[in-house]
């Protein structure tokens, strides 16, 4: 429990323990807001980035290649579409989904590819804010009590590049990190009245102090107090506690890591605009599948029960879900008793759910090995062109970098217009 | 550049030159503390820019601890340097902290995370390096001589040679990889990165410049030495190519922008390119160091980023930083000496407060640039107060805190801290704010300032001089005074950790100003 007692009457609180517990579909509280967002018509696109640090592997997922990927393929609910065997619900799903198979981007090491597949840009002397410190900016509301931009992860730290760069620390990502204690240190130390009043005194005191410097550490910090602040004291804190999910629920979404995505549902569902979360260990398999034999099957597990309840509430059209790493895997013919999976970022795959999307797509196609690009290449533009169309998002808008310098949130990119919503 | 053939070790010439300096330190200093303040004022001049005045001395205290300890000043020392009307007191402050052996930590703690990535795989014992570093700083070894150390430190183990743990962390693959980038990085203030697989962008580096220099650096490996375990194991140079190396391309070594020198058989070719790259002639070296030391306290480089000083990339003051250059490396690369001369110039000494018309100033210094604290930083302050972090368990990370990854929690996947740019999230604040550890502790701190305060009024100062380092204005006296009122029926330890509370959070306690 994350100290909400302190936020709600007693009876509000039991009372909503009692009613998580009971309910099989929906805990109280959150089915109203969910209700009143799917209903309402300005109702923002949101956005689940799932991803699989280290890189996932095309012959191992969604481009299988006989001869090459380690595992058999079987059919999907898209006619023609053939996935990997270890995703057998996903399988049941791939109606809802377009997969990208012909991503093509210039990084090839984690740091570096990760960075990129977060902003769209190579690393540089300018730090860019991540995709989903943009869709904060674009999509979140400034009065929203929760972080517009949320990163779920169990790795040591943030994903490389998963900052909001010269955005500013407003469109911070929330980073959260042990899900059965929801956010830490969500509950004051004393009284919230007590606590009231501290905050108060600190305004008063430092006021003089920030008005005399105008500088952006200064501003940058009173900031974050300040949303910190809110988010201890909003209703929809409540979001990040999943011991409110009725159990049938969690046990739908599996392990550590399914938690995080059903984390992730939680989020989107009372407004959150984007949420990051990081699905398995290190998908960093250089010698054979390993790592996707164990975390493809959890994956397997979260991501259709996420595409699943998001489409029984009715938030699937409104939200897309972006599967992806920082690059895909490079093979060799089996033949040549090779089972090497090197980092590849020449030809890899992407898929989208939701959103909107004109679904049932495969864009692109690739040599007999899944290693380079035989038709539509999708640089790292095209794919933020995309996401950002599909989101409702101007990607041609500038924004500010420091020094005054306009740039564009995506810069020499074109969309995939076959995939874009009809507008 | 020309080598004698077979030379294996060198003599430290630059040494004696050193010791003369540092004779005659304090008056060279001043006058190079001068000509900083000339040159800024002759493009505040020129841009038409009203500088702020002079810090008052206890904004000017706490930054000095700060800059030159890592950490803020105890109350009692503010007191005194308050009281001191000595008006040789800021010149004789500085003097004593770089005596004080916390200067060569904060020193390691700001080298230490730059020369070891937290990502490097085969941990050296950074412990052990770290110490090193800290000596060395402490020592005020030049720092022609402390490179070169690093770049050709050789020993059967890491005890036996701490300093091999620079390279020995960073050689794990093909040494290009990470020392090569950190050799050019962080002592020459070059990024050839780029050019590993391809033309730098913005800069006429190639691969073979790249290349060039990270054969250097592929006749070397670790040593063998029984009974020492494996990360503790040594460096020595190899005759053959080392292992990890073989895919490297085959690319004569070759100075940055310059020759191929002739390597001669049983010669570590470290040697040769360390002698290069700390040559008081080597156009990189002490230009590098100049401009990051001024990055350290202005928080930015004459020139930006300061590991990427392209010749296209214009310093804001390039006749300050050529000068700069000049002292430093006439002065035998001593750091001590670089130090006074920026921390006793007027530019240094600014208040950070805006004057009207320099609101917007960002490259100028018409008046002090105010700085995050680092990790580090930030850590030495709680400790100072008694609000021990390492007491703390798993503070929504995997581990316990240790500085280490108290460092890891803040940066938040950055490699390092950035000094002008606020990057705390709100999960960073709710640790602080309400962390049951840090508010016991708090408790702690306020019964133990109440056993010397006799009055409401003496407690607020003693609070003020704790926290920020400064007496109250009178504005914030009575804002106390009635919060106090208003909080009369309160316990006293409440009302006073609501102070303490505020004072801790507040932007003034959280950056360095």
């Amino acid at each position: 429990m994350i100290g909400l007692e302190q936020l709600l009457s007693r009876r509000d609180f039991v009372g909503c323990s009692a009613a998580a517990a009971a309910s099989a579909s929906l805990s109280g509280w959150i089915h109203p807001l969910a209700a009143e967002a799917a209903q309402s018509t300005t109702r923002h696109k949101s956005c689940v980035v799932v991803w699989t640090d280290g890189g996932l592997s095309q012959l191992e997922s969604f481009d299988m290649k006989p001869g090459y990927s380690l595992f058999d393929s079987i059919e999907t609910s898209l006619p023609g579409l053939r996935i990997c065997d270890r995703l057998p619900k996903l399988a049941a799903l791939m109606h809802h989904a377009t997969v990208i198979r012909t991503m093509c981007t210039e990084e090839q090491s984690h740091g570096r590819a990760a960075y990129l597949a977060h902003t769209g840009v190579r690393r540089g002397p300018v730090v860019y804010p991540s995709l989903g410190a943009i869709a904060s900016m674009e999509l979140g509301k400034p009065d929203f009590p929760l972080p517009n931009y949320a990163c779920i992860t169990s790795l040591r730290h943030l994903p490389t590049g998963s900052r909001s760069g010269f955005l500013g620390p407003g469109h911070a990502p929330l980073g959260l990190r042990n899900l059965e204690k929801g956010i830490a240190n969500l509950r004051p130390a004393v009284q919230m009245q007590q606590f009231d009043d501290r905050y108060d005194l600190l305004s008063r005191l430092d006021k003089g102090f920030a008005e005399d410097r105008k500088a952006a550490p200064v501003a940058g910090h009173l900031a974050t107090l300040q949303r910190a602040k809110r988010l201890m004291q909003s209703q929809e804190s409540k979001a990040f506690d999943l011991s409110l999910e009725p159990e049938k629920s969690r046990e739908s979404y599996g392990d550590k890591y399914g938690q995080g995505v059903l984390l992730a549902r939680r989020l989107i569902e009372v407004g959150v605009p984007f949420v990051e979360v990081t699905v398995g260990g290190s998908w960093d398999n250089h010698s054979g599948a390993e790592y996707h034999e164990r975390y493809l099957p959890p994956l397997d597990m979260a991501l259709s029960s996420l595409i699943a309840d998001l489409n029984d509430r009715g938030l699937l059209d409104t939200t897309l879900i972006v599967l992806m790493g920082e690059f895909g895997r490079g093979g060799r013919k089996l033949t040549n008793g090779s089972k090497e999976r090197n980092h590849w970022n020449r030809a890899w795959s992407t898929v989208l759910f939701g959103g909107g999307i004109k679904a049932g797509q495969i864009i692109g196609k690739t040599d007999d090995g899944a290693q380079y690009v035989e038709d539509r290449p999708v640089s790292i533009r095209d794919f933020f062109a995309t996401i950002c169309s599909i989101l409702g998002i101007d990607y041609t808008k500038e924004n500010t970098a420091p020094g005054g310098r306009p740039i564009r949130i995506v810069d020499d990119g074109n969309p995939i217009t076959e995939i874009l919503p009809a507008s | 550049m020309r080598f004698a053939p077979g030379f294996s070790v060198r003599t430290f010439a630059t040494l004696s030159l050193s010791i003369a300096a540092l004779a005659d330190g304090q008056s060279g200093a001043q006058e190079l503390s001068r000509l900083i303040d000339q040159e800024i004022q002759a493009r505040l001049d020129a841009a038409g820019l009203p500088a702020s005045s002079v810090a008052d001395d206890a904004e000017f205290l706490r930054r000095v601890y700060l800059d030159l300890l890592g950490v803020m000043p105890p109350a009692d020392r503010v007191a005194a340097f308050l009281e001191s009307s000595d008006p040789q007191k800021r010149t004789e402050l500085i003097d004593d902290l770089l005596n004080d052996p916390k200067y060569g930590r904060h020193m390691a703690n700001i080298w230490g995370p730059m020369l070891i990535l937290e990502k490097t795989f085969v941990r050296p014992p950074k412990p052990l390096f770290f110490d090193w570093l800290a000596k060395q700083f402490n020592q005020n070894r030049p720092w022609d001589e402390l490179v070169f150390e690093l770049l050709t430190a050789t020993g059967e183990s890491a005890q036996q040679n701490p300093a091999i743990g620079f390279l020995a962390s960073e050689l794990r693959t093909i040494p290009p990889d990470l020392a090569t980038n950190l050799i050019t990085t962080r002592f020459l203030g070059v990024n050839i990165e780029c050019a590993q697989c391809h033309e730098h962008p913005f800069a006429s580096w190639t691969k073979d410049d790249y290349w060039g220099v990270a054969n250097f650096f592929t006749r070397v490996k670790r040593t063998k030495t029984a009974g020492v375990k494996s990360r503790y194991q040594g460096l020595m140079h190899t005759a053959k190519l080392n292992r990890v190396s073989t895919r490297a391309p085959e690319v004569a070594p070759k100075f940055l922008g310059g020759v191929a020198p002739t390597l001669d058989d049983g010669v570590d070719p470290r040697f040769v390119f360390a002698e290069w790259a700390t040559d008081a002639k080597n156009p990189f070296f002490a230009r590098a160091k100049v401009n990051r030391m001024w990055a350290q306290f202005f928080g930015r480089g004459l020139v930006n980023p300061v590991d990427d000083m392209v010749e296209s990339r214009k310093p804001t003051h390039p006749r300050l930083l050529e000068r700069l250059t000049e002292e430093f490396v006439r002065s035998g690369f001593d750091v001590h000496f670089l130090v006074r001369a920026i921390c006793n110039s007027r530019t240094y000494q600014r208040t950070s407060k805006v004057t009207k018309g320099n609101e917007d100033d960002r490259e100028f210094y018409s008046r002090m640039p105010v700085k995050m604290l680092t990790p580090e930083q930030l850590w030495n302050c709680y400790e100072a107060l008694g609000l021990e972090l390492t007491e703390i368990r798993n503070p929504n990370l995997h581990a316990d805190l240790t500085l280490e990854n108290f460092r890891t929690l803040l940066l938040n996947g950055d490699e390092e801290p950035s000094a002008l740019e606020y990057k705390h999230g709100a999960t960073h604040a709710l640790f602080f704010m309400n962390h049951v550890h840090l508010a016991s502790r708090q408790k702690v701190l306020v019964r133990q300032l109440a056993t010397s305060a006799r009055t409401p009024a003496e407690m607020i100062d003693r609070l003020y001089l704790t926290v920020l380092s400064r007496y109250p204005t009178t504005q914030q006296r009575e804002t106390l005074t009635e919060f106090l009122q208003s909080k009369s029926e309160s316990s006293s330890e409440d009302t006073y950790g609501d102070i303490l509370w505020a004072l801790l959070h507040s932007s003034e306690f959280t950056v360095n100003h």
